[in-house]
């Protein structure tokens, strides 16, 4: 698998950013999401593994860890609807407490990411000059990182504990929301309200937090999104090499037992991935749809 | 001078501040690592003391840290990347045997993807909101959005464990003469299904890019200049639109290039493909550094032979730039 989070944004990947559009309203952006009937549909889709997942104590009818010798390797019935692995550990369980790990991962790479794509795009944008050059030459150093490379190298140095790999994923998955605010920094620093706050005397970082960061929430979340479904398959990725942290277990590590099962329980591979690949799905296309709403593209 | 070597020798010398970087990088991981390199190397308890000092002595892990660094530095200038602790071998050799099989998947796969993606791209592009493009476009999302490791596995378990109709794991069935007619056509049998698996990710990537840029492409003043001399609709496609739409997709190709590795490490585990992705995987496991640190050297290296690469095709798809040198 390439590097997926070098994919989300195809376009702050392209040298030369695309100008941007004015940003509609929420809910102008709201009206043209619903026209697209798959993005409607993916964002049911995933409202409704948001909720499988924060239920998942609830919903599972096993514990996800509890090996029972009577029950191995059964194909899906009525005790066990998703069937059992080689220890007897039932599959659903195992996939609910699996997504949760998933969407725990991705979210909070997604946040780490944001927050520096945010500080560091607004820096380069509000302050110009070198520290602007210097800072998009980094941002354009990070782009060229395989990430699941450097995550699967930097765990054997530092443990494999889950934290790691949400700082290596979004630690590095920051440059493309740090291009669209530096952007929209260019932009809003020689805009009249901005020009009369620094009019007022409105000091450098008032001028920054007040006035024009507010105004880049919308981007910044819409490009975070398209980095969480990335950052969930690195993560499912690290744990199918087997570099990830094993406890809990990800639906990464399920498949990875599953591999070792290879034809003797289909059900153990084909429903954890499933899980897993609707969740992406419809993740990017939820994030996309969003995406060409907030910065109206075709 | 002319402008190809001007451009080729700019480039390489911005990669040295990178390739510095990355020794560097590499030389801290090695003293931030757990675990002494010597009992690494030997094992546990398995000499004496005062051999493991002697040996300690000899690879100079007893003298100051700056000495070590420009040890390993001169080494690595002199292409000596160190021993690997599970091999015994140089690590300079074993990533050398396991590059082709690396560049036979990857390269298959680029080419096969970038054909693909840019043909639907533009066919989606032609008539954007169709049902043509929205089937397009979905399929490409599926595409980058499975995980490529689970849909190759799906893909064994139905083709070669259930079907048998191709093989299970590796690059070639062994006792084949290599270079033989038998050879190749063994090898060929065992690319198919970590071609098509890795291919349909990379062809939509390419195919949403492509369609995106031939958007804003056929949205310039040169394609109205163009209707209005009354070019055919496929002319001015193919001649105007495709040229100028193209360059965004040389870029992330070039980046893709660069990251290979990434790339390759996960279906190469999944398909038993014996390249760099699975000798990385086993590195990891065996928690051999020198040969980890190898492979991160080497990843810097293409990133800076993608960029060349790179510009070089900029070059041969954009005249202007040729003119301006």
């Amino acid at each position: 698998m390439a590097d997926i989070s070098r994919v989300a944004d195809p376009l702050a990947m392209s040298k030369g950013e695309e100008p941007m559009q004015t940003v509609p309203h929420w809910r102008e952006a709201w009206v043209h999401f619903r026209h697209s009937r798959i993005a409607v549909l993916a964002l049911g889709v995933l409202l409704l593994l948001g909720f499988a997942a924060l239920l998942a104590p609830w919903l599972a009818p096993y514990s996800p860890t509890e090996v029972s010798v009577m029950d191995v390797l059964q194909s899906p019935n009525a005790l066990h609807w998703w069937g059992t692995d080689d220890l007897g550990r039932d599959v659903y369980s195992g996939a609910l407490y699996g997504l949760r790990i998933s969407m725990a991962v991705g979210l909070m790479a997604g946040l780490v990411a944001a927050i520096l794509g945010t500080i560091i795009g607004a820096l380069a944008g509000f302050l110009g000059g070198w520290v602007d050059a210097l800072l998009m030459r980094i941002t354009d150093f990070i782009l060229t990182i395989p990430v699941l490379f450097l995550a699967l190298v930097l765990i054997p140095v530092f443990g494999s504990s889950r934290l790691i790999v949400i700082f290596v994923i979004g630690g590095l998955a920051w440059p493309s929301i740090a291009r669209l605010v530096r952007a929209e920094f260019l932009k809003l620093r020689s805009e009249a309200f901005v020009e009369a706050a620094r009019g007022y005397g409105a000091r450098r970082f008032k001028l920054i937090f007040s006035e024009i960061l507010p105004n880049t929430f919308d981007l910044v979340l819409v490009s975070t999104a398209l980095q969480v479904p990335a950052a969930i398959l690195i993560e499912a990725g690290l744990s199918f090499l087997g570099v990830g942290d094993p406890e809990p277990r990800s639906l990464g590590l399920m498949l990875k037992d599953a591999y070792g099962l290879l034809g003797l329980a289909w059900w153990s591979a084909v429903f954890p991935g499933l899980v897993l690949s609707a969740l992406a799905i419809s993740l990017n296309l939820v994030a996309d749809a969003f995406n060409d709403a907030v910065r109206g593209h075709e | 001078m002319s402008t190809v070597p001007r451009i080729v020798g700019t480039r390489l010398l911005q990669a040295v501040p990178l390739l510095i970087a990355t020794v560097v990088v590499n030389f801290a991981i090695i003293h931030l690592a757990p675990g002494d390199p010597v009992t690494m190397m030997v094992g546990e308890g398995a000499v004496s003391a005062d051999q493991m000092e002697a040996l300690r002595e000899s690879l100079g892990l007893n003298n100051p840290l700056h000495i070590q660094f420009l040890d390993y530095l001169t080494s690595v200038l002199q292409g000596d990347l160190g021993t690997s602790y599970v091999y015994h071998q140089p690590v300079s050799e074993i990533i050398a045997s396991r590059i082709p099989a690396t560049l036979l998947l990857m390269g298959s796969t680029y080419l096969l993807s970038t054909f693909l993606g840019l043909l639907f791209g533009i066919v989606a592009a032609l008539r954007p909101s169709s049902l043509q493009d929205r089937v397009l476009m979905t399929i490409a999302i599926l595409g980058y959005s499975v995980p490529t490791f689970w849909l190759g596995f799906i893909a064994l378990m139905i083709f070669a464990v259930e079907l048998g109709w191709l093989p299970i794991s590796g690059m070639v069935e062994s006792g084949l003469e290599p270079g033989s007619w038998e050879y190749w056509k063994s090898v060929l049998h065992h690319l198919v299904l970590p071609v098509a698996v890795l291919s349909l990710f990379y062809t939509g990537l390419i195919a949403r890019l492509m369609r995106t840029s031939m958007l804003n492409s056929l949205r310039g003043d040169f394609i109205v200049t163009a209707r209005a001399m009354g070019l055919s609709n496929w002319r001015i496609v193919l001649r105007h639109a495709v040229p100028n739409a193209i360059t965004p997709i040389v870029t992330v190709l070039g980046l893709q290039i660069g990251l290979m590795l990434s790339g390759a490490v996960l279906t190469e585990t999944v398909f038993g493909w014996p390249g760099l992705g699975v000798l990385t995987v086993q590195a990891v496991a065996q928690r051999d550094y020198p040969l980890l640190l190898g492979m991160f050297l080497l990843t810097s290296v293409m990133v800076i032979i993608a960029n060349v690469l790179t510009d070089l095709v900029y070059l041969a798809i954009n005249p202007r730039l040729r003119s301006n040198g």
